[in-house]
């Protein structure tokens, strides 16, 4: 088989706080390869959004990778120089944030923040193509009157719109591999739909992979081909989206499944007993044993590792 | 548009607020009890001359008329006659006014420059013994009075390191440049005086750098904070992610939305600039406006105190309208706003 | 009234207290996090203490008077004298300590009559916002605001006549404006919030509502202010002095002793740095006080 795109190893990493560091990602893998659109679901606050932030070496200053490999295209995103990264980001990789609102600068309009990402990839480029640039990739997401648009500041804009914005930077150019943290969520139900299927056909036109971070089992059900479920840290079950929601295995990926409201009824959804863990100081083997149904000491002695059970369906739990 | 009828709206404010001051200093000088005349001029001169005094400034008036006669001729820039020098007011203001907007204006631009500059090399260098170093700094210059420094520079300066000069505006043996717009070191440059332009602003640096120190560690304190917390946002992580390079998100796009707070309390530091002048000026022997307020306090001169806190009041409001423009540049939240309320 | 819901009314009003005790406990623990602050708050305390007890500290309590002393004018520090003595042999250290207490007076005196003032202007202000009420304050805060504030007290204690009194009058009328602006902002943004607006929806007074609801909420930063003020008035009391304006001979005052001691350096240069040393000190102390409560307060609120 080729070489996958994307391929993370073990991935650690945490904040320090006041109250110590925060262990919050506990050896992460998972593989992507091109073209493909992966699902990346779990609980608010199990690290969905900071497994973004590793993988694209943007933590916040009190952010710390503390081990692991971010393979892409087969090289190691941790060694690499903050040249070579930077020439990365926006190129090859690039991602989309969750809040609209904050991920544009306040203080420059539409037109130079994009224009500055084409600066940055094209210096060559004349001002005259950079600005058709900008436009075309104003269109492309559908913003109505892109060359007014240029000269707007991010406060004239309502949600969707700057959604829509930050899907035209992230799209300035051809990345190989979009990682988007749950755009949408932010907005109204019926822009979060628009925004989603404008964003799938991007990709798709694109044919570029993609990260997809979502707590939507739906969203994920409809669109993805392969689904990665997280809890506290670790991933805990990857399969392909069929397999998963046809025989989930981890007692996690059960009682999430569980917990989705259906239209056609059948009652109040259950919810999942206990909360998301303390990071700093997480339960010891197995994170998610102070919630698990099957956990008995004997046979969950430490970490479980993630175990192919068949028809590329990974699982970290002892009862496999 | 929206600028402009912002300005406006801005200037007229203004206006209020300086005629209220006038209202102000008007009860403070003339209501005050007792006669300022005879508390100005002692007791030992004699009555008649007391009497003509008061009949001059319409002291036995009503006060109402008394205020429409002091405002009206205080626009036309005619401030009365000083109770100490007997000259026109306004003529020791022209004289001595240059001084004093020589000296803050070049410890404004320092106190912003390298308040700034420090700031953002605090914030960018985070946790390093140079962040450390200014914070340090920043910290002793907020907790310090202005005549702390000036006494310690006088000190050091005065009697160890005789680098730069620490009384007047120009050396002894040297010749002033001929009176342009006042000040020594623009009127030297206006006329090719290098020697006299280079001396007079050695001049400049030790009351300069007394005067500022307060409002620069603000600056750099609060550029600092503000810049830390910018880099946190999630708008500069994005930046990033879409490949401008560290440098030009240093010095541009995380530099200018951090530089908002610290614009914004410029007009105060100013303030705080213009009051420690009072006490600069005096101890460097600075021939300014300042110095001369304060021996007319000292001496209850009650037209040149007027005057004065008048031409301060006017500067001071100038600078504040100043400061708002140019938050309205850096900010287009604000322009939104000024554009949304007026037409 | 059954005996039952008393109980159970005390059991809350325990719980209440309990959680009230914890919150202290953890603010407090918060503070002692932060060595800085510490070092903020014993500086207050030693000087505040120093101030207040000079009668018993000071080694010559009568040097704060017009005491006159020849034979002993002008030591070095050391031996008998810790920080010397000035030109008419009064004792250095002894004239700080009684400067404290000059200073820190006047700090409590001016923040005492300008915080109630400004806040209540304030808080009316920016309930109000938008109307009348809220221009005419604000118009008239802007007034005061519209002059350096060394420069107004500077010409209100020259129309009075100079001394302790009038140099407190006159900073306390340049200061309230300070609180109008900063509990002005706060209230204008808290009158949104629903607490506030149930109490209007249930037909509470207005004094209730600017006093009950929304006044507890600017506590915390009127309470910062005020600590962080007490250092800065403290510096333009000693600047007043420095001039001649505030505090007259032979009333000990630092600001004082640092004019008249510049007239020695730099032989004796004891007679301006240790006054000197003794205003930064203390303002240092607030500063640094102000800071950690600042922190604290804030975290708590989030």
């Amino acid at each position: 088989m080729s070489q996958p795109l994307l391929e993370v190893r073990d991935l650690s990493a945490g904040y320090r706080v006041y109250k110590g560091f925060l262990r919050v990602l506990d050896g992460v893998s998972l593989t992507v390869r091109r073209g493909e659109k992966i699902g990346l679901v779990g609980e608010s606050g199990c690290g969905k959004t900071t497994t973004m932030r590793a993988i694209l070496g943007v933590l916040p200053s009190n952010g710390r990778v503390t081990g692991g490999q971010v393979l892409f295209e087969g090289r190691d995103l941790r060694q690499a120089s903050p040249r070579e990264l930077q020439r990365l980001r926006g190129r090859k990789l690039t991602a989309i944030f969750q809040n609209p609102g904050a991920a544009l600068n306040p203080v420059f309009t539409v037109g130079q923040q994009l224009d500055a990402v084409l600066r940055a990839h094209h210096p060559g480029m004349p001002a005259r193509e950079r600005r058709q640039r900008a436009i075309e990739a104003l269109a492309s997401v559908r913003l109505p009157d892109p060359e007014r648009l240029l000269n707007n500041y991010p406060v004239q804009l309502s949600g969707g719109m700057k959604q829509r914005v930050c899907i035209a930077l992230a799209l300035l150019s051809d990345a190989d591999l979009i990682i988007a943290d749950e755009p949408g969520t932010a907005l109204d139900v019926t822009i979060e739909d628009q925004v989603m299927r404008l964003f799938m056909r991007l990709v798709e036109e694109r044919q570029s992979a993609t990260i997809f971070i979502t707590h939507s089992l739906g969203v994920v059900r409809q669109w993805m081909d392969r689904v990665y479920v997280m809890y506290a840290g670790s991933i805990v079950e990857a399969a392909p989206t069929q397999e998963l929601f046809r025989n989930p295995l981890h007692p996690y990926t059960q009682a999430l499944l569980k917990a989705v409201p259906k239209l056609t009824g059948g009652g109040i959804p259950k919810g999942i007993e206990g909360r998301v863990p303390d990071y700093a100081d997480p339960p010891a083997g197995c994170r998610f044993h102070p919630r698990c149904p099957f956990y008995s000491p004997d046979r969950c002695p430490a970490r479980p590792a993630l175990v192919d059970v068949g028809n590329d369906h990974l699982v970290a739990c002892y009862q496999y | 548009m929206g600028m402009r009828s912002f300005i406006l709206q801005r200037l007229i404010q203004s206006v209020v607020v300086l005629l209220g001051l006038s209202l102000l200093i008007f009860v403070l000088v003339r209501v005050a009890p007792g006669d300022p005349v005879r508390a100005a001029l002692g007791p030992r001169v004699p009555q008649d001359v007391v009497d003509r005094m008061r009949a001059e400034m319409m002291l036995d008036e009503p006060y109402h008329i008394q205020y429409i006669h002091w405002i009206t001729r205080t626009l036309q820039g005619d401030f009365g006659n000083s109770l100490m020098t007997r000259r026109p007011v306004a003529e020791d203001i022209k004289q001595f006014l240059p001084a004093t907007m020589e000296l803050a204006l070049f410890a404004g631009v320092f106190m912003a420059a390298f308040g700034i500059l420090l700031g953002a090399a605090s914030a960018y260098r985070r946790n390093s013994w140079l962040d450390n170093a200014i914070r340090v700094l920043a910290y002793t210059g907020v907790v310090t009075p202005a005549f702390v420094f000036a006494v310690l520079f006088l000190l050091l300066f005065g009697y160890y390191w005789h680098v730069f000069p620490t009384a007047g505006r120009l050396a002894q043996d040297m010749v002033a440049p001929p009176t342009i717009t006042g000040m020594v070191t623009v009127d030297s440059l206006l006329t090719g005086n290098w020697r006299a332009f280079v001396d007079g602003l050695k001049h400049l640096v030790l009351p300069a750098v007394a005067l500022s120190m307060a409002g620069l560690s603000q600056q750099a304190r609060i550029t600092r904070a503000s810049l830390v917390d910018n880099l946190q946002k999630d708008f500069v992580l994005a930046h990033r992610t879409y490949g401008l390079s560290d440098r030009s998100i240093m010095l541009k796009y995380a530099l200018k939305p951090s530089l908002i707070p610290t614009v914004s309390i410029l007009g105060l530091d100013f303030a705080a600039l213009l009051s420690n002048a009072f006490l600069v000026e005096l101890i460097f022997n600075w021939p300014g406006l300042s110095r001369y307020g304060v021996n007319a306090i000292l001496q209850k001169d009650v037209n040149a105190v007027a005057a004065v806190v008048m031409v301060l009041g006017v500067t001071f409001v100038t600078v504040n309208i100043l400061v708002d423009i140019v938050v309205a540049w850096l900010d287009p939240r604000i322009r939104m706003r000024i554009a949304n309320q007026g037409g | 009234m059954s005996s039952s819901e008393t109980a159970a009314a005390h059991d809350a009003r325990a719980l209440w207290w309990a959680m009230k005790r914890d919150n202290w406990r953890r603010m407090w623990y918060r503070f002692t996090r932060n060595p800085l602050s510490v070092v903020g708050l014993v500086i207050v305390l030693v000087t505040g203490l120093a101030a207040i007890f000079a009668d018993y500290i000071a080694p010559y309590p009568e040097h704060a008077g017009a005491f006159v002393d020849f034979g002993n004018a002008m030591k070095p520090p050391g031996g008998q004298y810790l920080l010397g003595t000035d030109p008419v042999g009064r004792d250095v250290l002894s004239r700080i300590i009684y400067g404290y207490r000059f200073s820190f007076g006047m700090a409590i005196v001016v923040i005492a009559l300008a915080a109630p003032p400004g806040v209540i202007l304030g808080l009316v202000a920016g309930y109000y916002r938008g109307t009348r009420i809220d221009s005419i304050i604000m118009r008239i805060t802007d007034i005061f605001l519209a002059v350096p504030p060394l420069v107004l007290a500077m010409a209100i204690t020259a129309v009075l006549t100079a001394n302790v009194f009038n140099a407190m009058i006159a900073v306390t009328l340049m200061w309230w404006p300070w609180y109008t602006r900063l509990v002005y902002g706060l209230a204008s943004s808290l009158r949104n919030e629903f607490y506030v607006q149930a109490a209007e929806v249930m037909g509470a007074s207005k004094f209730h509502i600017l006093f009950r609801e929304i006044l507890p909420n600017c506590i915390s930063s009127i309470l910062t202010k005020m600590t962080l003020d007490m250092g800065f008035v403290i510096i333009i009391g000693s600047s007043l002095s420095f001039v001649g304006l505030g505090a007259q001979p032979p009333t000990p005052d630092l600001g004082t002793m640092v004019a008249d001691g510049a007239k020695y350096m730099p032989d004796q240069w004891w007679l301006t740095t240790f006054p000197a040393l003794a205003i930064v000190t203390v303002v240092l102390g607030f500063n640094l006080l102000g800071d950690g409560l600042r922190d604290v307060l804030t975290v708590e609120e989030q």
